[in-house]
């Protein structure tokens, strides 16, 4: 245990996710021997991203206007909406720049165990956005492990009645990997996925 | 296959122990605590990446240290593969295979192949039914390694279902009854559950009749042939099953003596997966309330049971310690042969480990096993005293000296 400042720092650091006990140690003293003006500047960032970035009122992205820039910007296909669980993922299928459509942030997955429900989810925010009859297509992007498949079985259960074409994202294999390295599972899902090659 | 040579650094009792050993049988002689089991458990650990004696790593490092190392040197069918893997107390374990990069740990599973039998064994046929369960699981896991993701996926659906089926119990006892966010997020489980349940009781019930014959034959070739080993697999979507169920107390025992004996999964065999799925459906659907009640899932391969028989009797309760002790071995050969049947890969032959199995079976029996297992392409077998060994099981000694091995002579 260090004196009073030391040690809450230690303390603050350790609740990060990622940071560990000893890695709390090695940030809290690299700061406290860093330059005073330096460290200023992290507490302003840190300070500013509290104050100035909310979610976006539509899509539930982070902004720092009442709406993100994708859901502002005019030349994005209204029709199409990509559901993700958090707003990298946004970031990851945007660098994909093979999606033009827009996009609506859950905030997570279905998690009993973490005491997450559809309830803690932007699921209402969602089907409200249906209601604009301008929407043609859902494609469902949650992560494809056991919480994110069962956020995409929750979400085609519940959009089977309204009508709109609804996509789930494949899996498979990597591109650029060798066959031979591909764990059983995912060439498991890639046999299960296969498509037609003569068409 | 067979190990050619074996190098522990940090492991168990050992700061560094080198062995070379030849195909056909070899044995482990020392006296009590010298290390003997230390040996073969790191040999089935690079199997199966965990020890039969404990289910933690740690106890596997040498007190005080932070990393132990086990290298082998394996041979199938003339090629030479080196196997390494690096357990770590703070870190994840690590794997190289043939000296190249380091890989996950997990990626060695299913190069070096092992059957080990130890005396802990025995809760195969006295403990209870998680015991059984867990050894149809694993050795699933060893014959078809895609099997591990069948596996760990019911492991997590269960446990998410469970949790949700926990925090919705206050709400069913509760006047305004389970929400319907609760009741609706069930439906989306119970369709991954069936999905998962299906695949794991296909995948059990499969290897379970690869398994039958060479069960029935290992025990009558041990004993005079007087009994018959029999196993019965018990499904929760069986009716029997789930009347047993509706006793909290003894959710887990199987029904006795006056439940019918013959009553078997076996119809399952035939059904497909697609079918099994939709039977686990309905029936997490109609044992829906009694779940809420219970505040857990009551149906699902986690709450199966493979029964044994000898003859008539089952065998928990009814069978002596020595007869207990020959059908854990009995279930053990079969595996060996299970994985020996097993041809896709030249040279796949388990290396059989027996430790400390002949000090606790009358000389007729030591006989008839020593012949069992004598045609088998490697044998590792430890014990005590050299008595014990008997004669038709010809093959090298090793001495197990304090902190090593004795040179050989």
């Amino acid at each position: 245990m260090y004196e009073g400042a030391v040690q809450e720092l230690i303390d603050e650091l350790g609740r990060l996710p990622g940071i560990g006990p000893k890695s709390a140690q090695r940030l809290a003293f690299h700061i406290l021997e860093a330059d005073t003006e330096d460290m200023q500047r992290l507490v302003k960032a840190i300070v500013t991203v509290k104050e100035r970035v909310k979610f976006c009122t539509v899509c539930g992205n982070v902004t720092e206007a009442e709406l993100c820039n994708i859901c502002r910007d005019p030349r994005r296909d209204p029709s199409i909406i990509c559901v993700v669980e958090e707003s990298k993922d946004v970031l990851a299928v945007e660098r994909t720049r093979a999606f033009r459509g827009r996009y609506h942030v859950l905030g997570g997955a279905i998690n009993p165990i973490a005491g997450i429900g559809p309830d803690q989810l932007r699921i209402r925010e969602l089907l409200t956005r249906l209601n604009d009859s301008q929407i043609q297509e859902i494609i469902i992007a949650t992560d494809p492990n056991l919480e994110g498949e069962a956020t995409a079985t929750y979400l085609s259960r519940m959009l089977k009645t309204i009508g709109i074409a609804v996509t789930r994202l494949a899996s498979g294999l990597p591109v650029g990997g060798d066959l031979e390295y591909a764990d059983e599972v995912t060439l498991g899902r890639a046999f299960e996925g296969r498509r037609n090659a003569l068409n | 296959m067979y190990l050619e040579h074996l190098s522990l650094t940090d492991f168990r009792s050992y700061a560094q122990v080198d062995l070379t050993l030849s195909p056909g049988v070899t044995v482990l002689v020392g006296s009590n605590g010298l290390g003997k089991t230390n040996l073969v458990e790191s040999i089935g650990y690079l199997s199966t990446l965990s020890s039969h004696r404990v289910s933690q790593d740690g106890p596997l490092l040498r007190f005080g240290t932070d990393r132990a190392l086990i290298r082998a040197q394996l041979v199938r069918a003339e090629q030479k593969v080196m196997v390494e893997v690096e357990i770590n107390a703070s870190r994840a374990n690590r794997a190289r295979i043939n000296r190249a990069n380091p890989v996950r740990a997990r990626d060695i599973l299913g190069l070096c192949r092992t059957v080990l039998f130890a005396p802990e064994d025995l809760a195969l046929v006295k403990g209870d039914p998680g015991n059984r369960r867990r050894f149809l699981d694993d050795l699933l896991v060893v014959l078809l390694p895609r099997h591990a993701g069948t596996r760990s996926d019911y492991d997590r659906v269960l446990k998410q279902r469970n949790a949700l089926l926990k925090s919705a119990r206050s709400q069913h006892f509760s006047r305004s009854g389970v929400s319907e966010s609760n009741l609706s997020t069930l439906d989306v489980w119970d369709e991954h559950m069936a999905l998962a349940a299906a695949q794991l009781l296909a995948a059990r019930l499969e290897l379970l009749n690869r398994l039958r014959p060479h069960m029935a034959q290992a025990y009558a070739q041990l004993t005079d042939g007087s009994k018959v080993l029999r196993a019965i697999y018990r499904s929760s979507l069986q009716p029997i099953a789930r009347h047993d169920d509706d006793s909290p107390h003894n959710a887990d025992e199987p029904p006795g003596g006056g439940a019918d004996e013959n009553q078997d999964a076996d119809d399952f065999l035939q059904c497909t997966v697609a079918e099994l799925t939709e039977k686990y459906r309905t029936e997490l659907l109609s044992s829906r309330i009694r779940e809420l009640e219970r505040g857990m899932s009551l149906t699902g391969p986690h709450r199966d049971e493979l029964e044994l028989f000898l003859g008539e009797a089952p065998v928990r309760g009814y069978a002596s310690h020595g007869e207990s002790w020959s059908i854990a071995l009995a279930l053990r050969l079969a595996s060996f042969h299970v994985l020996d049947e097993d041809k896709h890969v030249e040279g796949n032959q388990p290396i059989l480990i027996l430790d400390d199995v002949f000090a606790e079976l009358d000389a007729q029996r030591r006989r008839k096993l020593a012949l069992m297992v004598a045609s088998a392409e490697q044998v590792l077998v430890t014990a005590a005293v050299i008595g014990d060994i008997p004669e038709e099981l010809s093959g090298s000694t090793i001495h197990v000296i304090p902190g090593g091995v004795a040179p050989n002579e």
